[in-house]
């Protein structure tokens, strides 16, 4: 399948608006990015379907990995843009955006370091300017500061658009099938580290219980995620009650008049 | 709180441009810092009318400032009714804000990430994976109410409550603060376990032969739980990231070169 110029021009939008809402509006944050920005990308290209797919690949083995006190992490979105437009090129077929998508991700922490390096002159230069109180000019280099991030995306879309998603596809035939296999094991072990972030991050070693309470539910009741939460928000809001509970004769009184 | 300096349109204006900035120009050194400057600076502008102060408060917010974009409102808000308190001079303000400001971006991270944006982003993510998984986008749009939710309504609010207890706001409501997210951790540990056992996929085609026995090594496994190894990769990892100088994109580097020579050598399949 070719891809024409309006295309890639729209691809190349998206991808730029995603930087912009990723930092600042989030809009795109709590539904999976992978997902949102692989089914655009599909829609671009005439198949949504296929960008759903593996976008929600890549996201189920991201859940969790998060950015935070601005670290690096694999850029997944990434990883379903350019793995959804190589999965269209080759008729549809979810395992080429997988192998795509994953390297990219993992290669793209370079490109992340890079483009916090070059925000960190227009921080600068803003700082220049507000310290002789040009504030235009300071609040300017603040306002555009976020399109530095923007290279992130824009060198890989643009290089695989002059390389070809069909060369891609080519490329991907020539790799031997135990690679492939033994890729496909690694992706199903990829979801436990953003799972073994989440745990260390939510003190799983003091509240061991509620792990095995989770795993347990999961694996012999066969609960899915969302049929969990819903008993995990009735202890949640019991273990609430409980804590408050105690407190509140001793805390009526002052809290209410400060506010 | 207030001192009526700043109008209703004048707090709302600042709001705005902390909805549609928070994050406008993030790179190593300042981080968040000039967000801050410019969500904050028309409104201190106002305030503060002297150049030469002016100045002394864009060189102090000029400093590194990073915290949960979300929680980050009531830093802003506080440090705006600080600002504004007409009995204290410039030097306590810079002062009292730079306090604020490193006092709090610690713990409101720490309180943020886990509970307004990892647990909300798992829970809605995977939901949201699923249903795509086959062919279903509706899962991205009921993610996309909830961000929204949160950006243009809790950012917000936060914000304002920031702004009306000032910088009272955390040692007032430490108590409670603590209660939610002790209750919220539980939530998402429980999620977080369940999710274990529905993405995480690992299995060993390890058979012993002996004579004409066949001993499937997984058959075994699962007699003594389903998702053992699963389990056990979790807690390998988990284990992992407690190492010093581990960092995410280590363990998962880690965990690509695990599965690639356990396919080869013939323990994964």
């Amino acid at each position: 399948m070719q891809i024409n110029f309006i295309q890639m021009v729209l691809i190349i939008i998206f991808s730029i608006w995603c930087i912009y809402d990723y930092l600042n509006t989030k809009l795109f944050y709590h539904c999976g990015q992978c997902v949102v920005m692989g089914w655009v990308t599909g829609l671009i290209l005439g198949s949504g379907t296929v960008g759903l797919t593996v976008g929600a690949t890549l996201q189920l083995m991201t859940l969790g990995v998060a950015a935070w006190g601005g670290s690096s992490i694999p850029d997944y979105p990434l990883g379903a843009m350019m793995g959804t437009i190589v999965a269209i090129a080759s008729g549809g077929d979810v395992e080429y955006g997988i192998l795509v998508g994953v390297p990219v991700a993992v290669f793209a922490v370079q490109l992340d370091v890079f483009v916090r390096m070059l925000a960190v002159f227009f921080a600068r230069a803003a700082k220049n300017a507000a310290a002789s109180l040009r504030m235009k000019e300071s609040y300017t280099w603040i306002a555009t500061g976020w399109l530095t991030w923007s290279v992130k995306y824009l060198v890989p879309l643009i290089l695989l658009f002059i390389v070809g998603p069909d060369k891609v596809v080519a490329l991907i035939d020539k790799v031997p099938a135990p690679i492939t296999a033994a890729l496909k094991v690694v992706a199903g072990m990829l979801p436990a580290v953003g799972i073994g972030i989440l745990l260390r991050y939510m003190n799983a070693k003091e509240n061991v219980s509620w792990v095995i309470l989770g795993f347990a539910v999961a694996t012999y009741l066969g609960l899915n995620v969302t049929q969990a939460a819903v008993i995990g928000l009735a202890i949640a809001l019991i273990a609430f009650k409980m804590n408050t509970g105690e407190v509140s004769v001793a805390t009526n009184g002052g809290d209410d008049d400060e506010l | 709180m207030s001192y009526n300096i700043l109008t209703k349109e004048d707090l709302n204006k600042a709001k705005t441009r902390y909805v549609f900035g928070s994050g406008l120009c993030p790179g190593y050194e300042l981080q968040a810092a000039p967000s801050m400057v410019f969500t904050l600076g028309p409104a201190v502008r106002k305030i503060v009318t002297d150049d030469d102060e002016y100045k002394r408060v864009l060189d102090s917010l000029f400093t590194y400032y990073n915290t949960n974009p979300y929680a980050g409102g009531l830093i802003m808000g506080s440090c705006l009714a600080v600002y504004e308190d007409a009995n204290v001079d410039i030097d306590k303000k810079i002062e009292a804000v730079s306090a604020i400001k490193t006092g709090l971006m610690g713990p409101l991270a720490g309180i943020g990430d886990a509970i307004l944006s990892s647990l909300p982003m798992t829970i809605f993510g995977s939901l949201c994976s699923y249903m795509a998984l086959e062919g279903n986008p509706t899962g991205i749009f009921i993610g996309m109410i909830f961000s929204a939710f949160m950006t243009f309504f809790a950012k917000r609010w936060l914000y304002e409550v920031g702004y009306v207890s000032g910088s009272k706001f955390l040692d007032s409501h430490s108590r409670q603060i603590k209660n939610l997210t002790k209750a919220a951790s539980i939530l998402g540990l429980i999620v977080i376990s369940a999710l274990m056992a529905s993405t995480v996929k690992l299995s060993t085609p390890l058979k012993i032969v002996n004579g004409d026995m066949t001993i499937v090594i997984q058959d075994t496994l699962n007699k003594v739980s389903k998702n053992l190894l699963p389990a056990c990769l979790v807690v390998f990892v988990y284990w992992l990231l407690g190492k010093k100088n581990m960092t995410s994109v280590k363990v998962i580097l880690t965990v690509i070169a695990l599965g690639i020579v356990g396919y080869f050598i013939g323990i994964f399949g």
